[in-house]
Formats: structure tokens, sequence, C-alpha cells
């Protein structure tokens, strides 16, 4: 509500600014503005210390622009995000992301609603500030005696000089006519109301400090160094520590990954029970893999020696761990994921993976055995306990990967595997049996399909009766 | 400061002066309107199926718009409101319209406790064993209590609205302050209970159309939608009022901007409520959530585009602007079209589920929204025949008299 905007006067000389009256009550205050406006003052101004109902239309000031500005912040905010959101997905960088449009205006609105708010707030902010002629460091209301108590209990008009219709005697007669009381004439600040000199010094050391750091930041990225980049905040980019496989000088094996101490034991580590984790009777005179000295590359052992070798191993006939039903249902979830791939569902060797390697006629590839063949029916249990931990031939070991128990059920269910295959037909359950009957009535048997469905059915059966490699 | 105004109040109309032979008529035409949508839907429509999800709109309409305005008493005593004491007695009146939807629910309660699935899948008990998420909310959506949980719910709502209107009537003769601190007391417990209820029965009654698909901020999405027809009713009364030379002091221009300024705000909170809804939903992507709005967006989709402009995008624009809120004709348009709106998107909520390929635009829409309309608006008049439009003896009338905008 600020009308006047004084022009900067000589230091010298104090020049009458306007003047100003005082009133007791909001409704005086209210009576004698709509005379002043009467009277066709445009430059003046009341001063409350709360808002007093109706004050604009006895000023007669008009409706504000304020929302206008407001309105047309909000209208920038919620295009700009918009426009902005647009250019970024769709434009510049136009991923596809979880199956959605680059462009979609779903996503877009809350951030044009954050946006179209945050500008009306500024537009209001700012806007009242300037219609109002604010931020003003100085006014020759200051000065005038009494005119604190604008903010506690007393009004006050004040009239510009620079409104045309002012007159020196007439209107601070004119006040008082009114019934203003205190009637004072305002001047200029004889020091002058220039902004001070200080400040403006300062502010512009201000600045210059303020842009700095970018004016380096944006010198770097233009220009080519021969050094690293400044790295000033490390954050976690850079760790005082070793990744696996690294070398180090901390120890004289140069290793920064140690080897268990000697006679030490990680936790869950302990396996003296060789029957359970070797799936043999005893290691007695035999040397395991985890003990061996790394082995010159020259002593390679002749593989059939050692495949003999293996053969005489005193493995152990039976599964070592309790084998039931849910056992066997673990081992078959197990097997499905981890052999099926290359054994095949029913563990004829004929999965996806060696059908496709066949296929395309891989002269690397190795046939899978068939899991239900003479041979691996003849195995103990350990020595295929054995192959799923260590592999065989080109087959790698699992034993990293699978638990102990996760293999010992997927030998259990692999020797249900082979049971399913000489299984009598008094094995299947009856209403599976009937199922299957109708079944094969509807639709006749195509090759080698009916294997792997048949396979559930064999583990089903095993729990009622003994598996021959349980206990 | 001190306020000059002549604060005195015109002798006392009530209800029943001011809708003289018009309870009676609205009885009338909801009876006919309820007998011709019957006619119309057995003889040309799709049968129960289709008079129960259009009886269901339009008790949904009635619904609402006396739920909001329960919330808009509870709320006023909550907060201790001045500025609404002029206009508090025009909502109590419209709490009344729960005793008449009582009734108006039997035919729908009904025909559930008979069995019957034409409006809720989740009734027919046949499909409900062949079909597993079904089978396993049945826990909650049955017919045994459905009917209690509806039963509560009138209940709650009778009760609470009962005891705010006849609490202020007898305030009107006995002029006792204490019976507003009385009511102040019961708004904070009648809130919880009526927030509790409201959600709860959006949930039954309206978003178990679709018993496969849940959201959990239905219930908030069906309260903004009270409240949008709250107030565009309470505008629309108190303008018909005046237009009939009532509430001629009481009710001037302050309170017709602030019931405006309501409806704007609650416009905007339904698009907001509305948008979050479809937003999560848009985003994650889930079948389970987005069939809801696939119903929506096929043969629906101008319903649905049109429903987001028309409830949201031109009363945003056009009725922002406070000089159209304190236009009394332009008020009272923007009134109507909000109460339009709104039983658009009460009818966008139930009707896809009953044809999701086609549009069910129907002569019967109309008819049954006469129906339960008159019979709902009727019933209201009779009840309230001797109480005063205004809450003569309401010890915050002169705060409300005063009341001014900045």
């Amino acid at each position: 509500m600020a009308h006047k905007k004084t022009e900067s006067k000589s230091a010298a000389q104090p020049q009458l600014t306007g003047v100003v009256a005082e009133f007791e009550t909001p409704d005086a205050v209210l009576h004698a503005a709509e005379l002043v406006r009467d009277a066709g003052y445009t430059r003046w101004d009341v001063h409350t210390p709360f808002p007093v109902h109706g004050i604009d239309e006895a000023m007669g000031i008009r409706p504000t622009i304020l929302p206008w500005i407001v309105a047309f912040m909000a209208v920038s905010g919620f295009t700009g995000a918009l426009l902005l959101q647009y250019l970024a997905n769709a434009v510049f960088y136009p991923f596809i992301i979880s199956g959605k449009p680059t462009f979609a205006i779903e996503p877009c609105l809350p951030v044009c609603f954050e946006v179209a708010v945050l500008l009306s707030a500024f537009g209001a902010f700012f806007g009242m500030l300037g219609l109002n002629g604010l931020p003003r460091h100085a006014n020759d209301l200051f000065r005038a005696a009494g005119f604190t108590r604008a903010t506690s209990d007393r009004f006050f008009i004040a009239i510009d000089a620079a409104d045309r219709k002012f007159n020196e005697a007439e209107s601070a007669g004119f006040l008082e006519k009114l019934g203003g009381t205190h009637v004072q004439k305002l001047f200029s600040d004889p020091a002058g109301d220039q902004f001070p000199q200080v400040l403006h010094t300062l502010a512009l050391i201000s600045a210059c400090i303020a842009i700095t750091p970018p004016v380096i930041v944006a010198a770097r990225r233009v220009t080519d160094q021969p050094f690293p980049r400044l790295h000033l905040i490390q954050d976690m980019d850079m760790q005082v520590k070793k990744k696996t496989q690294k070398t180090t000088t901390l120890f004289a094996d140069g290793r920064i990954m140690r080897p268990a101490i000697n006679g030490t034991v990680p936790r869950g580590g302990l396996m003296t029970d060789t029957r359970k984790f070797a799936g043999l009777e005893s290691t007695s005179g035999l040397m395991m893999v985890a003990d061996a000295p790394a082995a010159p590359a020259a002593a390679v052992v002749d593989p059939a020696v050692a495949a003999a070798e293996r053969e005489k191993r005193p493995w152990v006939k039976t599964v070592p761990v309790p084998v039931t039903l849910d056992v066997l249902k673990r081992g078959q979830e197990r097997y499905r994921i981890y052999c099926s791939a290359c054994h095949g569902l029913g563990g004829e060797g004929d999965g996806l993976v060696s059908l496709r390697a066949v296929e395309l006629e891989q002269p690397t590839w190795t046939r899978p055995v068939s899991l239900v063949s003479e041979g691996i029916v003849k195995q103990p249990v350990g020595q295929i306990f054995d192959t799923v931990t260590n592999g065989v031939r080109r087959m790698a070991g699992y034993g990293d990967q699978i638990s102990v128990e996760d293999r010992w059920a997927i030998v259990a269910y692999v020797k249900a595997l082979q049971r399913s295959r000489v299984a009598p037909i008094a094995d299947v359950p009856v209403e599976l049996l009937e199922k299957l009957k109708a079944e094969a009535a509807a639709a006749p048997p195509v090759g080698g399909a009916a294997a792997p469905a048949v396979a559930p059915a064999g583990a089903g059966g095993l729990g009622a009766s003994p598996a021959p490699a349980a206990k | 400061m001190a306020d000059t105004l002549d604060h005195s109040i015109e002798p006392q109309e009530t209800v029943g002066r001011a809708c003289v032979g018009l309870s009676t008529g609205l009885l009338v035409a909801g009876a006919i309107g309820l007998g011709l949508t019957v006619a119309i839907e057995l003889l040309f429509g799709t049968g129960a199926k289709g008079f129960f999800h259009r009886y269901l709109v339009a008790f949904a309409f009635c619904m609402t718009i006396t739920l909001g305005s329960l919330f808009f008493v509870l709320i006023q005593h909550l907060t201790k409101a001045g500025w609404s004491a002029s206009v508090r007695r025009i909502a109590e009146i419209y709490t009344l319209g729960t005793i008449p939807l009582a009734v108006l629910f039997l035919p729908i309660l009904v025909s559930i406790l008979l069995g019957s699935h034409a409006l809720y899948e989740w009734n027919d008990v046949e499909h409900v064993k062949t079909d597993a998420l079904l089978l396993g909310k049945s826990g909650y959506l049955n017919a045994g209590f459905f009917s209690v949980r509806a039963v509560i719910y009138f209940l709650v709502w009778i009760g609470l609205a009962r005891l705010f209107v006849y609490t202020s009537v007898r305030q009107d003769v006995v002029g006792s302050p204490d019976l507003t601190s009385r009511m102040e007391a019961w708004s904070a417990p009648g809130t919880l209970a009526f927030s509790l209820t409201a959600s709860f029965a959006a949930f039954d009654w309206l978003m178990s159309l679709a018993p496969h698909w849940y959201s959990t901020i239905f219930g908030v999405y069906v309260f903004a939608g009270c409240l949008v027809a709250c107030f565009a009713t309470m505008a629309i009364t108190v303008l018909w009022l005046k237009s009939k030379g009532f509430l001629k002091t009481a009710v001037n221009v302050e309170h017709q901007h602030d019931l405006g300024k309501l409806l704007f705000a609650f416009t905007c909170f339904w698009a907001y409520i509305a948008f979050s809804q479809y937003f999560l939903i848009w985003y994650a992507n889930i079948p389970e959530e987005t069939v809801w709005y696939k119903a929506r967006l096929s043969a629906w989709k101008p319903v649905s585009g049109f429903l987001a402009i028309g409830h949201f995008i031109l009363p945003f624009i056009f009725f922002m602007s406070r000089h159209i809120k304190r236009n009394s004709y332009l008020l009272g348009f923007w009134a109507v079209w909000g109460l339009l709106m709104h039983w658009l998107d009460l009818y966008w909520i139930v009707m896809p589920q009953m044809s999701s390929e086609a549009l069910t635009f129907s002569l019967s829409d109309v008819t049954v929204l006469v129906g339960v309309v008159g019979i709902w608006g009727g019933t209201i008049g009779l009840l309230a025949r001797d109480m005063s439009v205004l809450a003569v003896s309401d010890p915050r009338l002169p705060e409300a008299l005063a009341f001014k905008n900045l």
C-alpha cells in the first residue's frame, strides 16, 4: 500500500515529504480515510496495528492484481514442468521402463502440480513484495514521534507530499479537522536516504565469493586437465579396504583373502561325519580334495587310473539322512532346478541344454549319462553324492551351490527316479491309477513325453513304500 | 471493531411453511418414479440386474448427500465454528434423510438375504466356491455379515442424526448454550464413528460391486463425493429458501461465498483423491487393480473423460473466482452442476460393473432418481415440518451474522 516513491534529495537540505496524523480507534481512522479518499488524495496511506474490516473500500483501493500474478505463475509452473518432463522422457532419454510409454500424462501430473504450487507461492510472496514496493530500507515515518504505536494501539494516516493535492498548510489542517491528533510534518532524512555505501561493498564482495565456485567448476568442465579431477567429496567412492582376489603387502604370502588358520574350523564347517559330508564310510587312506596341497601342474594323474581308484572307495550304500516324503519333494524341486537342464526331468539325459548342444553338433559336448541307466543304478548313493558335490568328467561340482541336505535330497530323488522305471503297477496309488487310465483312454500316449509326467507319481508312491536307497 | 449492522432476525419460518405441499408432491413423484422404473426395467430393460444397479446409483446419490450433511454438522461442532451457525440447520435437516434411506435400503438388503446376486457377485454361493479370491473374502463378503454391518451403519447414522437435530431443535426453544457444549462433546466420538461407518459402507455397497478389486483409498473417494454433494445441496437449498423470502438477513453473501468456497475446495479434493487412486494403479499396472479402470477406459472412456473435465477441470477454472461464488445465480449454476457431476461419478462407479462393454444410459436412470429423491426428500420434509430453518438460539449465531470474508 505504499503509494510514494521518494526521490533522493540532497543530504544537506531536509525536504518536506508529507504529513501524518494519529487516530485512536479503527472507526475513527476508517471514517477519516473515507473523507481523505473523497477529498481526492491519491498518494496516502493508513497504518494500523491489525487488519481493519472495510479499510480497502474506505481508502478506495482497487482489487489487487496479485491473483492474476499467482494464476500466471501457476500456469507457467504447470506447463514448464510438463515440457521439462516431455523433453526429458520422450525426446532426450526415450527409455522404456516397466513397459510404460516414454511419455504419458499420468506420471507428469504430480510434478506439474508441485511446480505449479511452488511457483504460485513465489508469485504470491514476491508479487506481494513488489506491489507494495518492498523491501524499503528507510521511511521518513519512522522518525515521526509516537509512530511506533502503529504496531500496538494507534492508527495513522499519512499523506505524501508528492500528492498533487498536497499543500503544506492545508493538508495538515485537513487531517486535524478529521479528528487526527499529533499532526506532524515529515522531513527527508538529513543524513540522506541513500543506501549505505558499506552495504553496497559488502553485497558486491559476497556476490563475488558466491559465484567463485561455479566459475571454477565451469572452467574445469570446458578445459582439458592433465591431472585427475579434484575429488572434493569422497563419498564412498574411495574406501580404505581391499577387494576380493587382490594382493597386499600386509601378509607374507601377498594374498588379501586369508586361508583358514591351521587347527581352526569355520563356524558350521566341522565336517567330521564323513558319511554325511563325503558319502564315505571312512576317509582313512584317502587324500581328500580339501586337504590336497596345490599339486604341481605336471603331476596330472591318468584319468582312467583316477576313475578306477574312485570306484574302489568305501562309498556309503544308504542315504545317511532320514528320507521322508518331504525330503523327496525337496529333492524333486532341487533336481528340477539344478539337474534337469542337462539330465532331463526324468533323468534320461535328455535335458534341454543337452538336446540343443547335440542339435548344434557341439564338438566338445559330452552327453550327460542317463541317471536311470544300469551303471548309475548300481552305483552306491555315496558315489552319486560325490558326483553331485565334486562333479565328474565334464560335469561341474555343485557342492558350493547346494547344501549338504539338499544334495542328499537330490540323491534320494534320483534313486526314486530309478525305482520308478521298474516299479510294479501295484505301487501306483489307486486314484492316480484311475486318472492315468482315463488319460490314456482319452489320448494315445506320445513317446518320451510320458516319462516326466509319471515322475512325480513315482516320488509320491515312494513315500508309502521304502525307497531302495533309504535306510 | 464494532459492527453496526442490524442483526435482528425475521420471525422464524419452519420447514413446513417453506415447502407447503412440496413434501407430499415429492412422495407422490417418488412413488410414481419407482413404479415407472420397475415397469421400464422389467418390460424393456435388463430385469433385476438393471433395476438394482440403477436403484443403487440413486440410493447412493441421496445417501452421499445425507452423509455429507452429517459430516458437516459433526465438523462444525468439532471445530466450534462460528460462521456456519446460520446455515447449519439446513445440513441438520438433511441428516434426517438417514431415516428414509434406511427404508430405501431394504430392497437391496432383502434381495441379498434372499440370495439374489443381481448386484453383488459375491452373493452367488455356487460361483464363490469356484473362485479362490472370492472364497478368501467370503468371511467378510457374505449376506449375513453384510446385513449386520448395514444395520450397524444405519443405527450409528440415525443415532447421530437424531442426537444433533433434536438437540439443536430443542435449543431453539430453551435457548440453553449448554446444549451446544453437549453437541460439541458428542461431535468427536461422532466423527470417529462416522468416518469408520462411511468408509466401510463405501467398501460394502459400492466397492464390493467389483469383489475381486480393492482400493484402500476408495472410502475417502466416496467421502470426497459426499462433501461435494452436501455443499452443492446446501447452496441450492439456501438460494431456494432465500428466493422464497426465507433467511433474508440470517444468510448473507458471506455465507454463500463460504459454501461456494467449500464446494470448490471439495471439488478439488475429490479430484486429488480420484487421481491418487488412478495414479497408483496406473503406475503399479497390476492386473488385479487395473481391471476396475479397464472396465471404465474402453466403452466408458468418453464418460470417464467427461467426468474428469466436468467434475474437476471446468469448475476448477470457472468456479475459482470469488466474484462467481458471491453471485447467487452463478453459485446456483455451479452447485447444480456439481450435483449432476456427483450423480455421474456414482453412475460411473456402479454401472460399468453391470456392463463394461456398452453404455447403459436409459430413461429409467431418470425415473429411479426421481423415485428415490422424491421419497427421500418428501420424508425429510415431513419429518422436519415443524423445525425452524434457522438455529435461532445458537449462541454462535451473532458471530455468524457478523462474519465477513476478508
